[in-house]
């Protein structure tokens, strides 16, 4: 079974779910994710913590105000409870200083972080091979460089301060609990660590449920993703009931898992919940009976009561921290999927080839896991013509790739005048090459500058040039500026006058290799004319590569290789081809009859 | 009750019953948990008076026993009513949705990016659900525990109710305020945001070509200068906007030190002390469920942001249309002076009028950009006519149920889109009635059945992404199966399919003249040796209908045609 070249091993919109998929970790690894991406700013970084455990202090001031409050009252001591009042007063003062100076300096960090992190993933675009832009779609990488990185911000600027400072607070409360009165620190605690231990053991066997839980919800997420993405599609057929069918099963099944979750896990957690915030139960009844021994006076008392309160609010925290982290887990699963792509390897300066022939020397190539050439060995002499034709997925288009250094050979290599083609620098390398692929892309600038891209030395006189060997010249013209007018949104330009302006780019080069992929495909008949006669301009001249489609066009080459499954299975020109009768024969007699084709709905022949 | 969530509203009346019943048994258990602390705190002044008297220790038991079991029945209570409820409204939700996206103009559906909607539809409901379960009820439980514990202090000791209620009356205001320059900072930064975004776009679009073409420096100064406008906006709102959050928090002290103040200065004589203790107390207990809610406030909004993009899906208008099925079997499609534009200013067809009875072959040429695929979008209701109207059975197609309509065609597309599932699954599409020789029948036709038969689980082989593991040609007959399987009066195709030239494409055109076969066939045509024998040729130029006719007429009335017919030939013959 041929496989296509569209098969993808990497997808950045889906990254968090394969990741998901694969068990990976939350929390902790976050965090350290996190932390790592900071590592030019963790003096800021420490000043903000700083900050937001000062605020989380402070908050240790209120049980020791109303304690002296208290305590003042009961002596009679009135000036003594104001004095506690206006100490309850400052502290708020410091409180929110505290903590507008953690959320100041931590945002601060966060916009140098986004700063750098667009900037890296721009350089990281620049290394990768050209070949993983057929996996990434240009809206992932947009979404990563805008919004993904925007939600960092979060995880950068809130969640590592403010989670030390969650756990700090309670933390050092029960420390100056335990300094105060052992026994009633305990009891104040053993609610919170006897609703810990009860879940732990009662959760043990939760893992499971959760794990489907999440694993559900994932495939829930990308099943709604694909088939929204099948919309325009679908809504033709069956009006959209396919769509709504699939989405029914995925949302159902979810359902049964979800519901065995609740009963299992959720239910369950209820403890937890019940004894975090329970913290007076044994605290109250027992500091009475202490105070009726006259152990402790009643301003205790309160201030225990007070702080046991504050640690029911460990609870609020950790809710609020796992929610977030799970979606940085989703930035950062996207970040990795391009960040960590192994760079091309390529040098600065190299050998110059010694002419312009071709030779691909036993090369082999997979895909991910997928083979596509297992051995392949082809020459093109200098100035000569070579067509590959065959089946599609028979990697005719991936030798073309190849040639342009899309990805490295697995083994063998690639060389034009004899010199490899990783061992040419990049300039070398794109100085002897130009390639007309399908797809043209236009950059939102003047004509003349989408035709000079990489040439910006070119002068007008040599661009005019280009421009009317292509047979582009008259169109641009008729354009409002002409040249200098913008390509953009506002008007577009037709396929054949596009590709027109994409073989005036290849002219100008003038390179001595051309890699072409004809794949013209009649939808631009009275253009194609003159798209024709421009790419009979191009290849004067020129060592070529034809990725054929239509096999009529390449009859004249000088050689015309037929590839199968990532191997030339013939070779030859074109009536040698034809003499063998074999797959090219076989091939091109499909073609001739396809030609004849005519569409009729049977009503003539009357069996309509 | 305030507002509830999108999830919950999604919900038939008696499920929404269950979970403001949840909401209840939450604000009661925030209540108790108020109550427990007043009672905690209320003990202390009794137990000054009285020792441990029966009202201690019934105050005790009460505290020790009943509080923490009514609260446990109201949890479990809560928990399950509230997760399940989300639940099931966020399937419910997650459907409607869906639906809405289907009778999504073709216009409205383009703008909404598919990447964007297929993120709301998972990661932002998930936030939704997750606060409509927790965070929206734990925000009520707090705000309940809050009352109970305020009401207490008042009837303690009012002064200090007073005190604290007007200083949060006082700092309500900063509070609101803080709030409202947040978001229109917000807002501007959207703008520069905006701006990036589309240059991010053509960034990463554009870097394949920038670095095929050595020009790996070209756009690197448009970059920089995004990435450093965008920091530059986002420190302003750092440095101009309050963070909310503190505010609130420093009000919530204050009003609390305020109380405390108002309180020492009007003590009753007589054991007023501990009385009046408690009260502040009490009061400074109230700072524990605020600073929860403060907690919970990142969470509120995300679902905020949720909903509004969630809102955004579903107000946009759906396409309109009839109550009446349309009908089946042969009928004539007619375009009556039909003009459209995808865009106000520039009309893409002009005045369009024509007639295709059924069963007869229509082909659609001319010149790209005359408005070939305009008629196939409008005949597919992709876009409405904006003068003029097109007629099925001489009833103007807006007025039938939009999806009866589009059941009775059946495009053929060069974009095929399968879903990662066997093979059967992607040409039946949940049909429920196809039946086995049915699927066989329709993959026969589509010279396709023979291929699949050829693979290890034949019928069941998996697809991959996309229909990744099937080459082009494959893929484009199970489009073709599935346009069998439709039983569909009007087959619309773009003759680029099998212009494709793959391997296969002999078999693809034998699959199309047997799905034309007695159907109402419009084809839009490129290689015009395949439609010399169409029943009438529709010549577009520029938008307009410039003639219509069979080929030999119009080969003798049309230059434009004679033309293209000339020009046909050139092209066919070129070689390199």
């Amino acid at each position: 079974m041929t496989l296509q070249k569209g098969a993808a091993p990497i997808n950045i919109s889906c990254a968090v779910y394969t990741a998901q998929d694969a068990g990976s970790t939350m929390g902790a690894d976050v965090m350290r994710r996190i932390w790592i991406m900071i590592a030019r700013y963790r003096g800021r970084m420490w000043a903000a913590i700083l900050c937001a455990c000062l605020g989380a202090l402070v908050q240790l001031v209120p049980p020791f105000a109303v304690a002296g409050i208290t305590s003042s009252l009961l002596m009679g001591a009135t000036g003594g409870a104001v004095t506690w009042a206006m100490a309850l007063l400052i502290s708020a003062v410091f409180a929110v200083a505290a903590q507008m100076g953690a959320t100041a300096i931590s945002h601060l960090i966060a916009s140098d972080v986004q700063r750098d992190q667009r900037l890296a993933i721009g350089r990281k675009l620049k290394s990768v091979p050209l070949g993983l832009f057929s996996s990434f779609s240009p809206q992932d990488l947009r979404q990563l460089l805008m919004d993904d990185v925007e939600t960092l911000e979060d995880g950068v600027a809130h969640l590592i301060p403010e989670t030390i400072a969650a756990y700090l607070g309670p933390a050092a409360m029960i420390v100056v609990m335990v300094i105060m009165d052992w026994r009633l620190a305990l009891a104040a605690v053993i609610p919170t660590l006897l609703g810990a231990v009860i879940v732990s053991i009662v959760m043990r066997d939760c893992v499971g449920p959760t794990n489907d839980f999440n694993r559900a919800q994932t495939r829930i997420s990308r099943t709604i993703a694909e088939v929204v993405r099948a919309i325009p599609v679908v809504k033709t057929y069956n009006g959209g009931d396919a769509a709504l069918a699939r989405a029914a099963e995925a949302i159902d099944g979810f359902r049964a898992v979800a519901d065995a979750f609740i009963t299992r896990v959720l239910i369950k957690a209820n403890w937890f919940f019940l004894m975090a915030t329970s913290n007076l139960i044994l605290l109250t009844p027992l500091s009475l009976w202490i105070l009726s021994q006259g152990q402790i006076d009643a301003p205790l008392v309160v201030f225990f009561h007070l702080a046991a309160l504050s640690l029911s609010l460990l609870m609020a925290g950790l809710f609020g921290v796992s929610t977030r982290l799970r979606k940085q887990e989703g930035v950062i699963a996207r970040w990795d999927a391009l960040m960590q792509q192994p760079d091309l390897p390529q040098v600065a300066n190299g050998p110059e080839p010694s002419g312009a022939d071709i030779r691909f020397e036993e090369i082999s190539f997979a895909y991910g896991d997928t083979p596509v050439i297992p051995d392949l060995t082809l020459s093109v002499p200098a100035g000569s013509s070579l067509a590959l034709v065959g089946p599609s997925g028979s990697g005719k288009t991936t030798l073309g790739r190849l040639l342009a250094r899309f990805w490295d050979v697995d083994a063998g290599r690639i060389t034009i005048g004899e010199v490899d083609i990783r061992d040419m620098s990049p300039q070398t390398h794109a100085k002897h090459l130009s390639f007309v692929f399908q797809d043209v892309f236009l950059f939102s600038r003047s004509v003349i500058d989408n035709i000079r891209i990489g040439q910006p030395e070119a002068t007008e006189a040599q661009v005019v040039a280009a421009t009317q060997a292509a047979r582009a010249h008259d169109f641009v013209m008729a354009l409002p500026q002409g040249y200098e007018t913008i390509i953009g949104a506002d008007f577009a330009l037709s396929m054949g006058q596009r590709q027109r302006l994409s073989i005036a780019r290849a002219i100008l080069r003038d390179a001595p290799i051309l890699v072409l992929d004809a794949a013209t495909s009649f939808s631009d008949p009275e253009n194609e004319r003159e798209v024709q006669k421009a790419v009979s301009s191009l290849t004067r001249n020129k060592t070529l590569i034809v990725i054929a489609h239509r096999l009529s066009t390449i009859r004249n080459a000088d050689n015309i290789a037929f590839i199968d499954e990532g191997r030339v299975l013939e070779q030859g020109t074109h009536d040698e081809l034809l003499a063998m009768d074999g797959a090219s024969a076989a091939q091109w007699a499909a073609h001739q009859s396809a030609r004849g084709f005519q569409l009729s709905t049977g009503k003539e022949d009357g069996d309509g | 009750m305030a507002d509830l969530s999108m999830v919950i509203q999604a919900l038939p009346p008696e499920a929404q019953t269950r979970y403001r019943l949840a909401v209840r048994c939450r604000l009661l258990d925030g209540a108790l948990f108020g109550l427990s602390t007043v009672i905690a705190f209320a003990a202390l002044p009794i137990f000054a008076t009285q020792g441990l008297s029966d009202w201690t220790l019934f105050a005790m038991v009460i505290l020790l026993l009943g509080v923490p079991a009514a609260r446990f029945v109201a949890g479990a209570k809560w928990l399950r009513l509230a997760n399940v409820t989300t639940l099931e409204g966020g399937a419910l939700l997650r459907r409607r949705l869906l639906a809405q996206l289907i009778k999504l103009p073709h216009s409205a559906y383009q703008e909404l990016h598919a990447g964007r909607i297929g993120q709301t539809l998972s990661e932002d409901m998930l936030w939704l659900e997750n606060h409509t379960a927790q965070q929206a009820l734990s925000n009520r439980g707090d705000l309940a525990s809050i009352a109970v514990m305020m009401t207490a202090v008042a009837v303690i000791h009012w002064p200090a109710a007073l005190g604290a209620l007007a200083v949060w009356a006082l700092g309500f205001g900063l509070m609101v305020r803080a709030c409202i320059r947040l978001r229109s900072q917000l807002r501007q930064r959207a703008g520069t945001s905006a701006i990036a975004a589309r240059d991010f776009l053509e960034y990463a679009e554009g870097m394949q070509v920038v670095r095929a073409f050595g020009a790996k420096g070209a756009d690197d100064a448009r970059f920089a200068k995004n990435v450093t406008a965008l920091r530059a906006r986002f420190n302003e709102i750092v440095q101009q906007s309050t963070p909310a959050a503190a505010v609130a928090l420093g009000v919530a002290m204050s009003a609390v030190a305020a109380g405390a103040l108002a309180s020492i200065f009007t003590l009753p004589e007589e054991d007023g002390a501990l009385r009046v203790a408690t009260a502040i107390g009490i009061l400074t207990a109230i700072l524990i469920p605020a600073r929860a809610i403060l907690f919970g406030s990142n969470i509120n909004n995300l679902a905020q942001v949720a909903t509004e993009a969630l809102r955004r899906i579903l107000s946009t208008n759906t396409v309109p249309e009839g109550q009446e099925d349309a009908p089946k079997g042969p009928a004539p499609l007619v375009f009556e002076n039909v003009s459209f534009g995808y865009t106000p200013d520039h009309l893409a067809l002009k005045d369009i009028s024509f007639r295709a009875e059924p069963g007869t072959l229509t082909a659609i040429v001319g010149p790209s950009g005359a408005g070939k695929t305009s008629i196939a979008n409008l005949i597919l209701r992709f876009w409405d006519a904006s003068e003029g109207r097109i007629t099925l059975a001489e009833r103007d197609i807006r007025d039938y149920d939009l999806r009866s309509y589009t059941d009775r065609i059946a495009p053929v597309f060069q974009e095929t889109i399968l879903f990662q599932d066997t093979i059967a699954n992607n040409i039946r599409l949940a049909s429920t009635e196809v039946s086995d020789s049915d699927l066989h029948a329709a993959a026969r036709a589509a010279q396709i059945h023979d291929r699949i038969m050829a693979f290890p689980n034949g019928y069941n082989t998996q697809v991959g992404p996309g229909g990744s593991m099937l080459s082009g040609g494959e893929r484009q007959r199970i489009t073709i199966a599935r346009a069998f399987l439709k039983k569909a009066d009007i087959v619309i195709l773009d003759e680029a399919t099998s212009a494709l030239a793959t391997e296969h494409e002999r078999e693809i055109q034998l699959a199309i003249a047997a799905l034309a076969k007695g159907k109402t066939v419009f084809m839009i045509a490129h290689r015009l040796s395949t439609v010399v024998s169409a029943d009438n040729i529709l010549l577009l130029d520029q938008g307009r209908l410039v003639g219509q006719g069979r080929h030999d007429a119009l080969l003798e009335t049309a230059t434009l045609y004679r033309a293209l017919w000339g020009n046909y030939h050139a092209i066919s013959d070129w070689t390199l």
